[in-house]
């Protein structure tokens, strides 16, 4: 299917040249038994107390991760997904970039809610596999980080004809719940993902 | 940030989390209209039916739907039986019923603490009786209207649908609205008239009337900045029982505005990604229907155009950090809930404003909000919201995907007509709150 | 559905590389300008990009981009197309004539191919229009005139001397303009006939095999359902293909008019039906997906088609009204000041089959008189007018359903009910009688308990007998029917339109600043009374029928439709006999046996097209891009 692709000769960075933390990542994939990708997304949290045992709005000291993870470590966690239509991550392509990943911290000392902000660039202003990118990356970080991270994943501005939709899109939870249910969207972004460790 | 300066003279302390939850999100719990018990949509395609009498699980609806169950809608004023509609990601609406006395039984089995899930029969359950499809994808919202003659469906297919049941199972498609040029998040009826209203990915809200046989838009609210993800309209006579109820004393200008609102009718509550919560009122018509009716004319001038006007009352304080999936309006107390991706559950309420006669505000600044669209309506700033209560982290870390007013059942009932507010939530928990004055 | 394809949001729809997953490079180039959109960037970067390869299949299949497919599709049968082909093409009025060297309008060219799509360069083309009475109704309401002095107008902008004759690179012009009412007659006596037949005991069930629903050469089931309106098909292959065996095969009159144009002169004339034009106006936008559909090309009924030959769409254009005045304003032309009197019959070119040429052009117009036979052409209750002529003393009883659009026909003679028929319009009421007649599995939920108390199908079939009891149900997409379809003047447009063309409200009318659903159905109303106006200019037209009352209950048996003896062959002015005899004519000049030449064939369309050869990531591409962001 070559001569379908959005963009066939993207421009690739070679991989010794892109930004990376050589040591353990802190955090791991959730192991809460699942098989497939959809069971990784129900949060179970099950060890977690119960919120009405302890003071509502503390901040507590299981928190102190909450620096542990940086824009590297995020980075880390999506520039090694696959593009849908090239062999390649998304690192490589620079669809993803370090200086395009922010952490917010929560907004208020009652409140445990930190936001990752992504920016993606997509190869073309036309991709049409942009929202299939984008989808790719906020699965793959609802999935590796805790659940008090809101993930927010964006296209950068100007770089796709239609970024205010695709965002628009990107960011409405529960089309992207069902989006999740719809099995061959699955199957690729499942592709997209088999490359991340 | 020091707790809200409005002072949360109320808090919102936990009575319970229903019990077992479910092991993936839940989208939306629905009170039943008569009973003491709560149907939530899951997204693991069942519908869990629980009493908020004991919290526990009574029912688990399952098989049917092929995807998520995103929500559920008890019908009003049926006889005998409870019927639920469910609408989910498949595309399609299922219509399910339960023989009532049969949940008679269990309410009483249950209160005499000798319920045990395990001995329930098979005509003790929901059974499934119809499906209505024609959406193209997935259903985001259904409600019955009040009367129970009508089901209102939205979906992504940018439509809204509504069906009318002729006789038991026979539903016939009366109206198929393509207004929005999005994604349709909500669907809701006027408590009193058949007036529809819907909200949209394409940030606006919509209204719909009958007009001889069809179904046509009457209204279009544009306001939002984006995506709206819930719309609620305010109970019926509501102004006798919130902050309008003490009548006594009122200056005639208060007086005046309560009249206004009772002519406008009940008000429209919307919230949105733009993590705001929007209050939307009716202008109320030059000899419209109501005043004439009051007034024993016969209204024998059909509205040349039933369009409607509908103008931003207010915007409730904005104490949402992210979009605010959910709202409900207490139709006991007119105080409003709202919850989302942020977690919290905000309770507000409505009360008079400190204003001086010419607008001017106690502390002196002037207020020009929305002068140009009260136009025939005087001052509609001599109310305020203020929140009452705001709770950080309702469901721990998760998101709340929807939030309720509902009847108090249990033994700790403090009033005939204490209300708790039921959250549901991301971590597939449905938690009940009440409301502690401090 | 038909309402969603409005030229005007054309650019709002088409995106291209986001909203349709057939890349859009490969759409023609020179093409391009049929449609203003920014294309994407790569395409002018791309090596030259191969033919056009979109097909209606292509395009409908993937369901979550079919309306920016279709849209792309529509947008290539436009005004400006029709601009474009009239520039490059010089008219041949009488090319059957040219063999004989005495026609001069065969001029020398030199056959140069300048590459788009096969066209040569300056090829002589012989252009024909039809025209819907819909369309005619619509400006005759716009203008405030009769249906008939629109038709008037019409031809005088087609093929007059102060219309389109008058300017382009060539001076080219349509040879004829058809009244697609003449056409329909041959419809409404097909469909009878095809009613009748299918319903006779003779007919005993013939067992469908697998795959053939729908197929040219089998009987429709009762009850059979209406298939002219293009929407209500392209719905019905798309969604609910178990519908397809009970679709009437019949061609509609646009799809017919130009099978028997181009078969009669590609086959007795030896003039190929790559050179005649075909232009359709129509009341509506889907008319031109029905233009593009495989089924109705020349590989359908040319003898000896072979695989190699490039099948030609027997129409090759649909404009709407609404286009039709755009048409006309590109070229300069006021159409309000066109003559509103038809065109001097010494300057007319007779069609060289005399027989047709009587068929296609009679002396007196057809007409819409009668309003209880709806506003879509009437199938319905010619079939119905049909078994009245079979059964004396019956009578016809019309009762309206829950609205206007629902409308149940009985035949009925002292108790007993003969046959029923029924009109639904519009979308919401097409969905009630879908699901009666779904079969009952399709309507329940796999692996829901389901009440002992309730009989497995019996959901949504309570009241599914009465439809499936309809031997005719008349199904149009449009609320209101065909008078109301997408491409006529909406009331929004009115104003702008006379204003364009310098014409003041006229008696009666307000300006309402912002027309609602109100207005909107008044317009309607006023398209409607166009539609059916006996009045007019031309007050010698035939009376061809009583006047049909409106309203009331029940509508005795006409007395002015001949005899009313069993089989009577007059049946609403319209002779059966006659219409077979041209039909027979029709196919011994041709060739083609008539059920080629009347049915098509449905199929239905998968929502996943070219499985085989389609990777997971073009179908994702395709979920994910969609009209309104996909998933």
């Amino acid at each position: 299917m070559e001569p379908d692709k959005d963009n066939a000769n993207p421009t690739i960075l070679n991989a010794s040249d892109l930004p990376s933390r050589r040591r353990e990542s802190s955090v791991k994939q959730r192991e809460d038994g699942g098989t497939g990708l959809f069971d990784h997304l129900i949060p179970h949290y099950n060890y977690l107390s119960d919120p009405f045992e302890r003071p509502v709005s503390a901040s507590d000291s299981d928190d102190d991760s909450v620096e542990d993870i940086d824009e590297q470590e995020i980075y880390d966690l999506i520039s090694s997904i696959s593009d849908p239509e090239h062999p390649l991550s998304l690192g490589s392509l620079a669809v993803v970039n370090l200086p395009d990943i922010r952490i917010l911290p929560p907004s208020s000392p009652h409140s445990t809610i930190s936001t990752v902000v992504v920016e993606i660039t997509p190869t073309i202003t036309h991709c049409s596999l942009a929202t299939v990118i984008g989808l790719g990356v906020r699965v793959r970080l609802e999935q590796a980080l805790p659940p008090r991270f809101r993930v927010d994943v964006r296209i950068k501005k100007g770089t796709h004809s239609t970024d205010e939709a695709v965002n628009k899109q990107l960011g409405d939870k529960e089309r992207v719940a069902a989006a999740l249910e719809n099995g061959t969207l699955m199957g690729v972004l499942r592709k997209m993902l088999s490359t991340c460790e | 940030m020091p707790p809200p300066q409005n002072a949360s003279v109320i808090t919102i302390q936990p009575l319970a989390t229903l019990s077992p939850p479910c092991s993936s999100r839940t989208w939306q719990s629905t009170p039943h209209p008569t009973l003491p018990v709560i149907a939530t949509a899951c997204s693991d395609r069942t519908v869990r039916v629980y009493s908020l009498t004991s919290f526990t699980l009574l029912h688990s609806i399952t098989g049917g739907h092929k995807r998520s169950i995103r929500a559920v809608s008890w019908k009003p004023g049926v006889k005998g039986q409870s019927v639920l509609a469910t609408g989910s990601f498949d595309a399609s609406a299922g219509i399910w019923r339960r023989d009532e006395r049969g949940l008679a039984e269990d309410t009483q089995r249950e209160r005499a603490g000798d319920w045990d899930g395990d001995e329930e029969g098979e005509d003790d359950d929901y059974q499934f009786s119809c499906i209505l499809d024609g959406h193209e994808s997935e259903i985001k919202s259904l409600s019955w209207s009040p009367s129970g003659q009508y089901l209102a469906t939205c979906s992504r297919d940018k439509s809204v649908w509504i069906w009318e049941e002729l006789e038991d199972d026979n539903f016939e498609t009366i109206a198929v609205l393509q207004e929005h040029e999005g994604d349709v998040k909500c669907v809701a009826w006027h408590p009193e008239e058949d007036l529809l209203a819907s909200a949209s990915y394409d940030d606006t809200v919509r209204l719909y009337k009958e007009d001889a046989d069809d179904w046509v838009q009457v209204a279009m609210i544009d306001g939002h900045k984006k995506t709206v993800w819930w719309v609620e309209f305010e109970g019926s006579e509501m102004s006798a029982r919130d902050f309008r109820a003490h009548r006594e004393g009122l200056s005639e200008q208060r007086a005046h505005h309560v009249e206004q609102l009772e002519r406008s009718g009940p008000r429209l509550a919307t919230s949105s990604d733009d993590c705001s919560v929007r209050i939307w009122r009716r202008k109320p018509r030059e000899g419209s229907a109501q005043t004439s009716s009051r007034l024993g004319m016969p209204n024998i001038i059909r509205s040349v155009a039933i369009d409607e006007e509908w103008f931003q009352e207010t915007i409730l304080p904005q104490q949402h950090e992210r979009a605010i999936y959910s709202l409900s309006w207490s139709r006991r107390s007119g105080m409003i809930a709202s919850a989302g991706s942020d977690g919290k559950i905000l309770v507000y309420k409505e009360r008079w404003k400190n204003v001086m006669p010419n607008g001017v505000k106690a502390d002196g600044t002037v207020d020009h909000s929305d002068s140009d669209a009260m136009e025939g309506v005087e001052n509609a700033s001599l109310t305020e919201w203020v929140v009452v209560a705001e709770l950080f982290s309702a469901h721990d870390v998760f998101e709340i995907n929807h939030v309720c007013w509902a009847k108090r059942s249990d033994k700790g009932r403090r009033s005939e007509d204490e209300e708790v507010i039921v959250s549901t939530g991301d971590d597939g928990e449905v938690k009940v709150w009440v409301l502690e004055e401090r | 559905m038909s309402a969603i394809l409005s030229a005007d949001d054309l650019n709002d729809f088409i995106s291209p590389g986001v909203a349709c997953i057939k890349p859009i490079e490969t759409l023609p180039e020179d093409k391009s300008n049929a449609y203003e959109v920014t294309t994407e960037d790569k395409v002018a970067a791309s090596q030259p990009p191969p033919p056009a390869q979109i097909s209606l299949t292509d395009c409908l299949a993937c369901s979550g981009c079919v309306t920016s497919a279709e849209a792309v599709l529509v947008s290539l049968q436009s005004h400006t197309e029709v601009l474009t082909t009239l520039d490059t093409h010089r008219s041949l009025h009488t090319p059957w004539l040219a063999h004989s060297g005495t026609n001069g309008t065969k001029h020398a060219c030199n056959g140069t191919h300048n590459g788009a799509n096969g066209h040569h360069c300056g090829e002589g083309k012989l252009f024909v229009a039809s025209v819907s009475p819909h369309t005619r109704a619509s400006l005759a309401a716009v203008f405030s005139i009769s249906e008939a002095e629109a038709g008037n107008m019409i031809a005088q902008l087609l093929s007059g001397p102060l219309g389109l004759k008058n300017g382009g690179a060539h001076g080219s012009d349509f040879t004829w303009v058809i009244d697609t009412n003449v056409v329909r007659e041959a419809c409404l006596v097909a469909a009878a006939n095809e009613v009748v037949t299918a319903l006779s005991p003779e007919a005993s069930s013939t067992p469908l095999t697998a795959g053939s629903e729908g197929a040219i050469d089998t009987t429709p089931k009762k009850p059979i359902l209406t298939s002219a309106c293009p929407g209500w098909i392209c719905y019905a292959e798309k969604t609910h293909p178990f519908l397809l065996p009970h679709l009437s095969r019949l061609k509609s009159p646009q799809a017919l008019t130009g099978t028997l144009i181009k078969s009669v002169l590609s086959q007795r004339y030896n003039i190929p039906p790559s050179q005649i034009w075909h232009l359709a106006i129509m009341p509506c936008f889907d008319k031109k997906l029905e233009a593009s559909r495989s089924e109705l090309t020349s590989a359908a009924w040319l003898p000896h088609h072979s695989s190699s030959q490039d099948p030609v769409r027997d129409v090759d254009c649909v404009i709407t009204a609404r286009e039709l005045l755009h048409l006309a304003a590109a070229r300069n032309i006021a159409f309000s000041s066109l003559p509103r009197t038809p065109l001097p019959s010494s300057q007319r070119t007779p069609f060289p089959d005399p027989k047709i040429d009587a068929f296609l052009f009679p002396p007196t117009r057809r007409k819409n008189k009668d309003p209880i036979a709806g506003s879509s052409g009437g199938y319905l209750y010619h079939i119905l007018q049909t078994y009245q002529a079979q059964h004396p003393g019956s009578s016809i009883s019309v009762s309206r359903g829950r609205n206007a659009d629902v409308v149940e026909y009985s035949l009925v003679r002292n108790s007993e009910t003969i046959v029923k028929m029924a009109r639904f319009y519009g979308f919401r009421n097409i969905q009630n009688l879908v699901r009666r007649l779904k079969p009952a599995k399709i309507s329940k939920m796999p692996g829901a308990r389901v009440g002992r108390s309730r009989k497995p199908g019996a959901n949504g079939a309570a009241g599914g007998e009465g439809v499936k009891e309809y031997a005719y149900v008349e199904v149009m997409a449009c609320p209101g029917g065909c008078t109301n379809g997408g491409g006529q003047v909406k009331v929004t447009e009115v104003e702008e339109v006379r204003a364009a063309e310098g014409i003041k409200a006229v008696n009666g009318d307000v300006v309402v600043a912002r027309p609602g659903p109100k207005e909107q159905k008044e317009w309607l109303g006023r398209v409607d009374e166009a539609y059916f106006s006996g009045s007019g200019s031309d007050s010698e037209e035939e009376k061809v029928d009583r006047d049909g009352d409106w309203g009331m209950k029940d509508v005795d048996a006409p007395t002015t439709n001949g005899s009313s003896v069993p089989g009577a062959d007059v049946v609403s002015g319209i002779s059966r006999t006659h219409i077979w005899n041209l039909l027979s004519h029709w196919s011994d000049t041709t060739g083609v046996e008539i059920p080629k030449l009347l049915y098509t064939s449905y199929r239905k369309v998968e929502s996943d097209v070219g499985k085989k050869k389609q990777s997971d990531v073009e179908r994702v591409a395709g979920l994910a891009s969609s009209l309104g962001g996909g998933w």
